[in-house]
């Protein structure tokens, strides 16, 4: 047991202190709120009466209704949650493998790879997009068909330029990793795939959590590089929103849109509440058992 | 882990097909001149040259420099602090942070623009509900303002990765051997934080230079920056005439700033790849 | 891993059966909103087909898309000016007039048939027309002096700074074409340029005067919201605005002005290109949208006079569009300088081109 000495703090030090405090935490929540304010404001026109949104003339649920009427509208965001899902999924298995091997590499190799890797990361959108529409023109053209763009050239796409966002998650955390781990696992028994399975992807797991969702993230949100790529039949929702941008608002474009957005900011609100709870709770309990182990 | 050698080959050859090939592909037709994108009416000349390095695209090219800096400027001014505030909060999940910085990211970025444009007009939600009538769209602070709120988490991040690594023990080094709290960030948070800023810089920089959407939408269409004019060169604008070889040789010569900045980057970063 | 492959797995046929569509399929390329959705249904309700359309806000990415053979379009929907200038690149498909029994000449509007007889005579194998327009000047009717401003001074009012007070803005649609033409047509000269000295004048007007908005469709929209005081717009801008504002029961605080001096009067029309795969099935959609019941139903979504005229007629005594339709600004055939936009020659095409991106680059 240990008597612990209290010094008493000078005044002009805990006022400062605190002032310090409300600072910081003023700052915080302007900047925070300034992030988030065009995500109020859409939430707020989603239910506004008023198509053009200068006015809040009322309050309504109809723009949800009418989004999921809207026939275009709805495949348009089928493609966009379909393409961010598989693109995800499969852009996370490809980079996790792909960092792997890069990590294994020789220090110049290595050097080299990653240098390739944030090339998509760094080139500007149409950059990329126009070369991608390029490579599958000629790659059509070379076995025979005209008309390749389409759902798969937009899936494609996007794996493409998810996977580095994956690699550059897991990479620093696989440095991390004991080189000695995977070795000390197959001397001990494992299959290689299971020691890939069962130790290191466990230790790089929020490399892998990070990186997906990265993924996804860049991936929902495309817009130039699809729409340069998926050719005339698909779209993904940020090309109906260019197109629909002639919005004399027959169609009501706009305010479906701020509906469709409120309902993700919505979602996506939720899960971090959700998620939060969850954490708190775990910590909760550890901390129960290790005073319960005491 | 030698093992995993050979999944780095496939992904060698991945993007070799996706990424150098239409490098070059981008610089051959920097040096032809054809009619949209007939390829037979193709005819070598260096008239691409001529018709790229002219005033206007000089112009664009500054332009988006400037404004891209100053936005780059601003996330370091107000991104720095909010990574280190939340850095040195006692919350024991930093993963809701980075929850909370990239959930606006996840609804449309082309509505936000719009909505927030639409908010800068004199005729706005914001004047009939509160009163406050910004008359600033349509001018570069509108389109710098909008280039911050977009990409500041692109800033946050990296910084805040990188001081969630400082050992806390260096700080604590730093304070018994008697330097105070401002010392002690200068000479030993600031420098570990570097690469952080500089990967930072890079991903904000990049994107809000050769944006297209922002400048587009934001300045109600009087400013064309270097993203702007690739694009219409490229067929999705409203011109006449697309030029692709004029378009190619822009973009490689904005391939050659990205190439440029990697190289930088891993000046300053030995392993490079704390991007994130 | 395995909760991850059936996952995958799952997706995958959520997608798959998300997308599986019997149906023969007819691609269209047209313009944003401007075929009545509804009809769209009825189409193919009655064909058992699904068509799927893709939009575009301009004629040169029309262009840009047949010729990238972006999509595999059966039908589409080029511009006067753009038939002759897809029809000498060889991108159009001659039309079957067999397969349409609905057309007929003699229902056309008499200004609008005299039109394709005097400057697309040939064109006329390739094309059916569809709707006709103007340009146009939209203006705020709520800002004080604006509308004696424009109906005084017509085409000054773009060109003209030293006429337009400090409070008033105003927008240039952002197609080189119509931008420059309105130019020409301030300085009294053709939109049809010959010689690339021709624009120099125009080129100055545009690039000295600092426009406050550039912008397509949403111009339109910024007038009506007041946030823009003039604008240049397709005469069928306006009406579209005005069906949407009455349909959401609000008052338009916008009017619109067409040009007495010279304007343009423009056509477009329904069309196949070369990359069409199903030839029948095209030309029933056209003969479908040449149909007087299926045009009226059309036309009252639409914003634009429809080519026919009897449909015209039908929509003049309609009670409802009535209030609308009498405008006369709705009627191409009241303007009296028409000017008819002709395909350019390259270099011509890019300088005006080259124009609005100077003028737009400050």
């Amino acid at each position: 047991m240990s008597r612990v000495l209290r010094v008493e703090e000078p005044l002009s030090r805990k006022i400062s202190r605190r002032v310090n405090s409300i600072i910081k935490f003023s700052f915080l929540t302007i900047v925070i709120l300034l992030l988030y304010f065009p995500i109020i404001v859409i939430i707020i026109q989603s239910v506004n009466i008023n198509v053009q949104g200068t006015y809040f003339s009322g309050f309504t649920l109809e723009w949800y209704g009418k989004m999921f009427g809207d026939r275009k509208l709805m495949s348009a965001i089928k493609n966009t949650i379909s393409v961010a899902l598989l693109a995800t999924v499969m852009s996370t298995v490809l980079g996790t493998l792909f960092a792997l091997g890069i990590n294994s590499l020789d220090k110049r190799r290595r050097k080299q790879m990653i240098i390739l890797n944030n090339v998509p990361v760094l080139n500007a959108d149409v950059v990329t997009g126009v070369s991608l529409f390029f490579i599958f023109k000629f790659f059509g053209i070379i076995i025979g068909k005209e008309f390749l763009l389409g759902y798969e050239t937009m899936l494609i796409a996007h794996i493409f330029f998810c996977i580095p966002y994956v690699v550059l998650s897991v990479l620093p955390k696989l440095n991390e990793v004991d080189k000695n781990l995977y070795d000390a696992a197959l001397d001990l028994g494992c299959t290689p795939r299971g020691a890939l399975m069962k130790v290191i992807v466990p230790s790089v797991r929020t490399g892998i959590f990070t990186g997906a969702l990265l993924a996804f993230t860049m991936s929902f949100d495309d817009f130039v590089i699809s729409y340069l790529v998926a050719g005339g039949e698909v779209k993904n929702f940020s090309m109906w929103l260019y197109a629909s941008q002639r919005s004399s608002g027959r169609t009501f474009a706009w305010p479906k849109a701020y509906a469709y957005n409120a309902i993700i900011s919505i979602v996506a609100l939720l899960i971090l509440v959700v998620y939060n709870i969850v954490i708190i709770n775990k910590q909760k309990n550890n901390r129960k058992v290790r005073v319960n182990s005491n | 882990m030698k093992k995993f050698k050979r999944f780095a080959w496939p992904y060698f050859f991945w993007m070799f097909v996706f990424t150098v090939i239409p490098i070059f592909l981008l610089f051959a037709m920097s040096f032809i001149e054809m009619k949209s994108l007939n390829f037979s009416t193709a005819r070598f000349s260096f008239s691409a040259f001529s018709k790229s390095f002219n005033p206007i695209y000089l112009n664009a090219f500054t332009n988006s420099i400037r404004l891209a800096l100053i936005a780059t400027v601003l996330c370091i001014i107000i991104g720095y602090p909010l990574a280190y505030i939340v850095s040195n909060l006692n919350i024991t999940n930093r993963f809701s942070f980075l929850l909370i910085l990239i959930m606006p990211m996840f609804t449309n970025m082309l509505l936000r623009v719009n909505t927030i444009s639409k908010l800068l007009k004199p005729e706005s939600i914001l004047k009939n509900v509160l009163g406050i009538s910004l008359n600033i769209s349509g001018s570069e602070k509108a389109v710098v303002l909008v280039m911050v709120l977009m990409y500041l988490p692109f800033m946050v991040f990296p910084i805040f990765t990188v001081l969630e690594k400082i050992d806390p023990s260096l700080l604590e080094a730093s304070r018994d051997l008697g330097a105070n709290n401002f010392k002690t960030f200068l000479k030993v948070t600031l420098p570990l934080s570097v690469k952080g800023i500089s990967s930072g810089i890079i991903m904000v920089f990049l994107p809000c230079a050769t944006s297209f959407t922002i400048p587009y939408i934001v300045s109600d269409g009087t400013m064309k920056l270097i993203g702007n004019i690739i694009e219409d060169k490229m067929g999705l604008g409203n011109v006449i005439s697309t030029d692709y070889p004029v378009g190619s040789l822009l973009s490689i010569i904005i391939l050659i700033a990205v190439m440029g900045a990697l190289w930088l980057i891993s000046k300053i970063d030995a392993e490079g790849e704390t991007l994130l | 891993m395995k909760k991850i492959v059936s996952l995958l797995g799952l997706i995958l046929l959520l997608v798959v059966l998300a997308g599986c569509d019997r149906r023969e399929k007819l691609y269209v390329l047209n313009w944003e909103e401007y075929i009545n959705e509804d009809l769209v249904i009825k189409f193919e309700k009655e064909y058992g087909v699904k068509v799927v359309i893709d939009g575009v806000t301009t004629n040169e990415s029309m262009y840009n898309k047949i010729e990238t053979r972006a999509g595999k379009y059966d039908v589409v929907f080029p511009s006067d000016y753009m038939v002759q200038r897809m029809y000498n690149d060889g991108m159009l498909l001659g039309l079957d007039f067999d397969k349409l029994p609905n057309y007929d000449v003699e229902t056309f509007d008499d200004k609008l048939q005299y039109l394709r007889d005097n400057y697309f005579g040939e064109h006329q194998k390739y094309s059916v027309p569809y709707f006709w327009g103007t340009l146009a000047i939209m203006y705020n009717k709520n800002k004080a002096g604006v509308k004696e401003l424009v109906e005084e001074h017509e085409w000054a009012v773009f060109f003209d700074k030293s006429i337009i007070p400090s409070n008033v803005t105003v927008g240039m649609y952002d197609s080189s074409r119509d931008a420059v033409a309105a130019a020409l047509f301030y300085l009294d000269k053709s939109p049809n340029p010959t010689s690339v000295d021709e624009l120099t004048e125009a080129e100055s007007l545009l690039v000295n005067f600092k426009y406050d908005f550039w912008g397509t469709d949403n111009l339109k929209d910024a007038v009506s919201a007041e946030n823009l005081d003039i604008a240049l717009v397709y005469s069928g801008d306006f009406f579209d605005t005005i069906f949407f504002t009455l349909a959401t029961g609000n008052v338009p605080t916008f009017d619109m002005h067409v040009p007495t001096g010279r304007n343009n009067v423009w056509f477009d029309t329904i069309a196949i290109p070369v990359t069409c795969t199903k030839i029948d099935l095209a030309h029933a959609f056209i003969n479908f949208l040449l149909d007087y019941d299926n045009a009226l139903e059309n036309a009252g979504f639409v914003g634009y006079c429809p080519a026919r005229f009897d449909v015209y007629q039908a929509m003049l005594n309609d009670e409802e569009l009535q209030a609308v339709v009498s405008h006369p600004g709705y009627y191409p055939g009241n303007v009296e300088n028409a000017e008819v936009f002709l395909t350019l020659d390259k270099k011509i095409a890019e300088r005006m081109d080259y124009i609005l991106t100077k003028a737009r680059s400050k």
